[in-house]
Order: structure tokens, then C-alpha cells, then sequence
């Protein structure tokens, strides 16, 4: 444990210090904020870079990557460019204001890190397909693909990459919630190099945008829809602060591996991004390198589906494809209509917040009583933050209508409503401080234990099964897998379609779930734990 | 052009109506956004009683999410 911890150190320091000193060679003189934002999204790529690079190689494990790192900074300080600690990261804060803001940023970062020490992941979707990856690929060291009758396996895993890293040094999911707080981190930098350039509260619409409900709930679900949101939120902040083109596009293609929802979104951030030019150059060669680094992280799953699979968008289309997952953008423009129709019903929230939000928002207290009537007012009066809000209600529209309809399809937008809490930041006042220290208290005392994580721990198998055990999934397709690993991803878990492979995995005992045409009478068998039976 | 501003919101809000029963006007949310926006563009750009309607709509539309959401949020907080 010890080792992996020296490990992680090693590679969060290796990554920090590439980042920055990237950062110093294309942008010297960058604003502080813009400076931290380019040095998380770098960092973050790397971090990504080196588990995809690993795992391609079949060296994802603490060692090979702990030496790579430790090599890293080694050639970073041969070469003198391992950067000098940073300038303190945040400011001491100003006045009443300041320091409220202060403690509701310390307030989540605080309840952050518990959540992640306390919770093991809990939410359906990183259960059923995401997670299943994480614990493949650390078991067999390399990005194993296919290993389960889950046809949602094969979406593009580029968030994974970044859960992977933050458990493959310790081989234990203590700290894989951290990915979601770091995507987190990334969309509040973001918004602040939003806020400022259109002249807003930068700390206000960071905090505003942390505090919604699906935010908190996201950060710490192990999904990748905050994810697919932080790149989108990056990239219309360096639109925003009139950067590079060539950066501007860098987290638009990684978010292409993140999830694909993040790149419908593009439409909103090129009809903003082109309302300016880029305020300098930026060298052949770094631009070729920021780009073949981001067509990496984003094309990889694309290419690889198509080696494999035959269609570079499988699942959705091509051989057995998940038809459900079709946006009909043009038939009628359904999936937009229908979820305009709906609109009205889901802003108030009629339901408990949850990950999945299933016909409503879960924008919180603030967005509709408040963040709405000021947005109005901001876009009136301001011009560039009017071109802002086209620009987010295109890009939302478009990531909406290119998405299957369905009742929790606003989370493919949950980039959306930082514009709400943008237009709030644009007016300061006092009593909307009060407002906004009121609801996001709300917000944050309602979404302290998730709603999910009661169902998730029905189905763990109980602790006194021996972890070492190996176990098959006795079930359809959908089969919350990752269930089954154990903390430390160490236990084999078996994804059986019929009899004869149930017997040739060699597992004792098997998680029957639900009968299956291939093992009809699973459920009779003689049952060892909860929900656990001995294979006869 | 001054008056663009009070018929988009009045077209809003008499589309809104037609859609729903008017004893749920004052509990929907778009038709108090539609008259705060009425009253926003009969006020001039500079004066302070742009905060009323403002303070107004904030804590009615506080209302109409209350009267949906309150209950969750305190059946979420009180099972702590």
C-alpha cells in the first residue's frame, strides 16, 4: 500500500510538472486562472495519455507506470524545465463575501473528500458498464475489451482512463470518486475564466455552477456525464479567453472520448469561439502536439470499435447495435420537441435529486427561483453575455437533439445550467448572496447521501463471503458486475451466456440475478449467501 | 424597438395561457417569468425599482419550486 501511495505521488507530480511546464512554454504570460485551467486540463490528458499508452502495452500496473513517472520528472529536470512551486492557488479571501464564498468552496471540497473516502461507487449506469472496465483492465493489466455480453462496455471509456489512474497505483477503488471531484475542479476553473472575461463574479459562478444538485451528485457517481461537461465548460473558456485555436479544439476532442454528447455540444462552443479571433499564434509544433495527444484520448475507442467491432460508432450502430441509443435529430426533431414539451414539468423538480434526475433537472434551489430572472436580465443588458446564452442554448439544443429521448437526458447537458449560474454572477448584490448561501445550503443538505446507494448495497455480496472467491454473473446483459470485485478489484468475475461457459470459467459459486433462458432453475440451486449460489 | 421587448414576453404569456388552465397561471413558472419581463422593459435601464420586480419573481418562482420540492428535500435531509 505504502508503494502504491509513493507511486501515485510520483505520477500526480510527473503530470503536474509536465502540465505546467507545457503550460510556460506555449502560454508564458497567461491570466493565473487560465494558467491553473490549462495546467488541470494538461495534467488530465497525461494522466489519461499514460494509462491508454500502458494499457495498449499491457503494463497497467503500479510498477511499470510508477518507473515511467519517476523518469519523467527525471528528464524534466535534466532538461531544466521542472517548474519551481506555484504561486499560492487561491487568494486569501476579501471581506464578508470573500470569506462566505471561501468556506462554501472549503465546505464541498471537505465534504468531497469524505464522500470518496466513505462510499464505494453505488450509481446503475458505472455498475452495469463503466466501472467493468476499471476492474478488467487493472486485473489483466492491459485495456481488455469484451470480456461481458454488455454491449455498453464498448462506449468511448475516456473518463475510465482517468477512475483507472486514480486506482491502479493502490489496486483498491478508495479514491476513484477523486476523478469525479478533479472533473469537478475542472468545470468551476473553467466557469471562472468564463465569469471573468464577461466581467462576472468569478468565485460567485464557480460556486453557483458547484453547488446544483446533479453537480454534487455527479462529482461522486463515477459516471462520466460531469466529465463529458468540465471538457465542454474548458473549452468554451478558452473560446472565451480568446486562445489558440488549436487549444480551443483540445478539450473538444478529448471530450469525444469521454462521451459523444460532449461533442454535439461543439456546435455552441464554434458559434461563440469564431465571434473573435485568437488573441496570439500558437507554434506548428505544439499545436501538432496538443492535437495528436487529444485525437489519441478522443479517437482511440472509435478506431479500436471499428478494428474489432466493424463500426467505429458501435454500439449504436452497426452488427446488433443498441437501436434505443438513436437520436432522431431529423424525423420530426423528436427528441428536442418532445424534451421542450417536457421542459416545463421537469424545472420543478418533483422527486427526489438523484444521479439519474429521471423527469426533472435537479438544477436545485437557485437555477429556476433565481439564476433564470438575472440570466434574463444579464443577456438583456449585455451583449457579449447574450451571444454566451445563444451559444449555450445551441450547444444544448443540439446535444439534446442528437441524443435518444428519454427522461434523464438533460444530464447530457449538464454543462447547461452554468450559464444560469454565469448570469447570476453578473449581478452583485447582497441580498442575492443571502439567496445564493440559502440554496446551495439546501442543495448541499439534500444531496449529502446519495438516493442510490441504499439499492446498491442490497445487491453487494455480503462481507463475511470469502474475497477471493471467484464469481459468475448468472444473468442477462444488464448485471450490476462491478459489485462483485471487491474494493481491492482482486476477486474474478465471470460473465457466462450458457451452461458450458458458466462451467469452463471454473467459478464455485455464482450471482443469480435473474433467470436466463440458458439456466432457468439458477434460483434453485442451494443458495451459500445472499443472493449467492454454489454452482451444482 | 422599446416595445419589442414587452410583446415578445406578452406573446410568451398568452401562448402560456392558452396551454394551461388558468387557475394554474399564478403556479407556473414561465407565466411569472413572462410578466417579470413585462415589468423589466416598462422600467427605465438605470432605476433602482428594477430590484422589485425582481426580488418579486425571485421569491415567487421560490414559491412554485417549494410547493414541487420542499417535500423531497426535507424527506432528503430529515433521514439523515
Amino acid at each position: 500500500m505504502l508503494l502504491g501511495i509513493l507511486g501515485l505521488a510520483v505520477s500526480a507530480a510527473f503530470c503536474a510538472a509536465a502540465a505546467e511546464a507545457f503550460r510556460r512554454k506555449i502560454l508564458p504570460a497567461a491570466p493565473r486562472d487560465t494558467a491553473l485551467l490549462l495546467v488541470l486540463l494538461f495534467a488530465t490528458a497525461l494522466q489519461s495519455l499514460m494509462i491508454l499508452g500502458a494499457g495498449v502495452a499491457g503494463l497497467l500496473s503500479p510498477i511499470p507506470l510508477t518507473l515511467l513517472s519517476a523518469a519523467g520528472l527525471g528528464a524534466l529536470a535534466f532538461a531544466r524545465l521542472l517548474p519551481t512551486l506555484p504561486r499560492p492557488l487561491f487568494e486569501r479571501p476579501v471581506g464578508v463575501e470573500g470569506w462566505i464564498l471561501a468556506a462554501g468552496a472549503a465546505l464541498l471540497a471537505v465534504s468531497l473528500l469524505v464522500k470518496t473516502l466513505l462510499f464505494s461507487p453505488y450509481w446503475g449506469d458505472a455498475l452495469y458498464y463503466h466501472l467493468l472496465n476499471v476492474a478488467e483492465w487493472i486485473q489483466s493489466g492491459r485495456l481488455a475489451a469484451g470480456f461481458c455480453a454488455q454491449p455498453r462496455i464498448w462506449w468511448p471509456m475516456g473518463f475510465e482512463l482517468l477512475e483507472t489512474w486514480w486506482c491502479v497505483f493502490l489496486h483498491h477503488d478508495a479514491l476513484i470518486e477523486l476523478a469525479g471531484a478533479q472533473m469537478l475542479f475542472l468545470a468551476a476553473l473553467s466557469i471562472r475564466v468564463i465569469a471573468r472575461v464577461h466581467g462576472a463574479d468569478p468565485r460567485r459562478a464557480a460556486l453557483l455552477f458547484a453547488f446544483i444538485p446533479a453537480v454534487i451528485l455527479h462529482a461522486t457517481s463515477c459516471g462520466n456525464d460531469l466529465a463529458a461537461a468540465a471538457w465542454v465548460l474548458a473549452a468554451y473558456a478558452l473560446a472565451a479567453d480568446r486562445l489558440p485555436r488549436a487549444l480551443q479544439a483540445f478539450p473538444l476532442i478529448v471530450s469525444a472520448g469521454v462521451k459523444p454528447t460532449a461533442v454535439f455540444a461543439a456546435a455552441g462552443v464554434a458559434l461563440y469561439a469564431f465571434r473573435a479571433r485568437p488573441r496570439m499564434p500558437l507554434g506548428r509544433a505544439p499545436a501538432l502536439c496538443l492535437l495528436a495527444g487529444a485525437l489519441l484520448l478522443g479517437g482511440y475507442w472509435y478506431a479500436r470499435n471499428w478494428a474489432v467491432k466493424g463500426h467505429p460508432l458501435y454500439p449504436v450502430y452497426g452488427q446488433e447495435g443498441l437501436e434505443s441509443h438513436r437520436g432522431n435529430p431529423v424525423e420530426g426533431f423528436d427528441t428536442l420537441r418532445g424534451t421542450l414539451e417536457e421542459l416545463p414539468k421537469r424545472m420543478v423538480d418533483r422527486g427526489r435529486y438523484s444521479v439519474l434526475s429521471s423527469d426533472m433537472t435537479s438544477w436545485g434551489w437557485f437555477v429556476l427561483p433565481w439564476g433564470i430572472p438575472l440570466t434574463l436580465l444579464a443577456a438583456r443588458r449585455n451583449p457579449e453575455f447574450r451571444r454566451l446564452a445563444l451559444s449555450f442554448t445551441a450547444g444544448a439544443m443540439a446535444a439534446i437533439a442528437l441524443s435518444p429521448l428519454n427522461q434523464f437526458n438533460l444530464r447530457f447537458a449538464l454543462w447547461f445550467p452554468a450559464l444560469f449560474a454565469l448570469g447570476a454572477a453578473l449581478t452583485p448584490s447582497r441580498p442575492l448572496l443571502a439567496a445564493l448561501v440559502v440554496t446551495s445550503l439546501l442543495n448541499f443538505a439534500a444531496t449529502l447521501v446519495p438516493v442510490e446507494i441504499a439499492g446498491a448495497e442490497r445487491l453487494r455480496p455480503p462481507a463475511d463471503f470469502p474475497l477471493g472467491e471467484p464469481l459468475a454473473v448468472v444473468a442477462g446483459p444488464e448485471a450490476p458486475g462491478y459489485l462483485y470485485y471487491n474494493a481491492d478489484l482482486r476477486r474474478r468475475v465471470h460473465y457466462p451466456q450458457s451452461m458450458a461457459e458458466l462451467r469452463a470459467t471454473g467459478a464455485r459459486y455464482a450471482v443469480v440475478l435473474e433467470p436466463t433462458s440458458w439456466a432457468p432453475d439458477a434460483g434453485m440451486w442451494k443458495q451459500v449467501a445472499r443472493g449467492i449460489y454454489e454452482i451444482p | 424597438m422599446r416595445f419589442l421587448d414587452p410583446i415578445v414576453a406578452g406573446l410568451i404569456l398568452v401562448l402560456r395561457l392558452v396551454r394551461i388552465p388558468l387557475r394554474e397561471a399564478p403556479g407556473d413558472w414561465i407565466v411569472v417569468l413572462a410578466l417579470f419581463w413585462i415589468a423589466q422593459s416598462f422600467l427605465p435601464p438605470t432605476s433602482k425599482a428594477r430590484a422589485v420586480p425582481l426580488m418579486v419573481a425571485g421569491l415567487w418562482l421560490t414559491a412554485i419550486y417549494a410547493v414541487h420540492q420542499a417535500p423531497f428535500t426535507w424527506t432528503l435531509i430529515a433521514s439523515r
